[in-house]
């Protein structure tokens, strides 16, 4: 079986994903993330389904057509995690580029955007460092790296792991944290 | 060249360059090396006679998804939160100390100083304004924001 009406299949369903996410405004939501991954997972669900029903229709249901149908579902997950998912938490999260977009939000409005009006329009929507460093500080006890007991954070054996792991990449590659 | 060998020579080309030059414009370099790497393989598989697109595809998705987990890496407020529990006496560290990662103050001020640097503020006095390059990636941002439904 050739691979291609099975990659053109990805593309249908991906396509598919982003008009929904697009229609119920998903990226907007409180849970921008859960719930664009579930919903891309779900239309995962039916490309796989349907690329069974077209490999037993064809009858070419066969190790060619499963190595089509998993480049399909490799393309159907790179276009997301590579491409829309980095941009959707850059353009939300982003303290960088919501600094941009305010300035221009402001200017547009007429203003002048001096850097008090900006910091207090940014902590408004939740968008500036405030929100970030509350968050990072909820995922240090949630992913279990750290324990939170009268106002101390102490690091647990895991998050020294990953300390260690996290420094000895970044040694390998000569790189700073920014 | 085979898909595998094309990724591991291109990473180790990267860890090279990054090795041999200071730890700036991570992402030039990055994006540069995943570019190199994508046309080499395609115009290898070209002239053996193979179909390039789907594992040039293949290629430069994977380059950019390890790009962006480095980028993420690199970024990482929570690992220099974990960096200061690991400096800290007794590996533990007050709310107040682990939120000096990220301050209000330095949060805005690192990031004006890189966008500046970047070309796209200018900062006199009290006032910012975009310059043509940041007005036009602002205008990107927003009509892709639109797009997807993101604000």
């Amino acid at each position: 079986m050739h691979s291609y009406p099975l990659l053109i299949l990805a593309l249908v369903f991906f396509a598919f994903f982003l008009t929904y996410a697009r229609l119920k405004r998903l990226p907007a939501s409180k849970h921008m993330y859960r719930d664009t991954n579930r919903a891309h997972f779900i239309l995962f669900i039916g490309y796989t389904v349907t690329s069974i029903a077209f490999a037993e229709r064809t009858g070419a249901w066969n190790e060619e057509s499963l190595v089509a149908g998993a480049l399909g579902a490799y393309v159907y997950f790179s276009l997301y995690y590579a491409f829309v998912f980095p941009f959707i938490g850059l353009a939300r999260n982003s303290i960088s580029i919501n600094i941009l977009t305010t300035i221009r939000q402001i200017e547009i409005e007429g203003l002048s955007a001096v850097r008090e009006l900006i910091h207090d329009r940014m902590t408004e929507s939740g968008l500036g460092p405030q929100g970030l460093r509350e968050s990072r500080l909820y995922q240090l006890t949630y992913l279990g790296l750290a324990t939170h007991n009268e106002g101390k954070y102490r690091m647990t054996v895991v998050g020294r792991i990953v300390y260690r792991v996290m420094a000895i990449i970044l040694s390998v590659w000569r790189q700073n944290r920014l | 060249m085979t898909l595998a060998c094309a990724f591991a020579l291109s990473l180790f080309c990267h860890i090279g360059i990054c090795r041999a030059t200071r730890p700036t414009k991570f992402v030039i370099k990055s994006l540069a090396v995943g570019i190199v790497g994508t046309i080499a393989l395609a115009a290898a598989n070209s002239v053996a006679g193979k179909t390039w697109i789907l594992e040039a595809y293949i290629f430069f998705s994977a380059w950019i998804l390890y790009v962006m987990a480095f980028i993420n890496l690199l970024n990482s407020v929570t690992l220099t939160m974990l960096s200061l529990l690991q400096a800290d006496i007794g590996n533990t560290a007050s709310r107040a100390r682990l939120s000096a990662a990220l301050s209000d103050d330095s949060g805005f001020d690192e990031r004006y100083e890189m966008m500046k640097q970047s070309g796209l503020i200018i900062h006199r006095d009290n006032t910012i304004t975009l310059t043509p390059a940041g007005l036009r990636l602002a205008q990107a941002v927003s009509l892709v924001r639109k797009l997807l439904a993101i604000c």
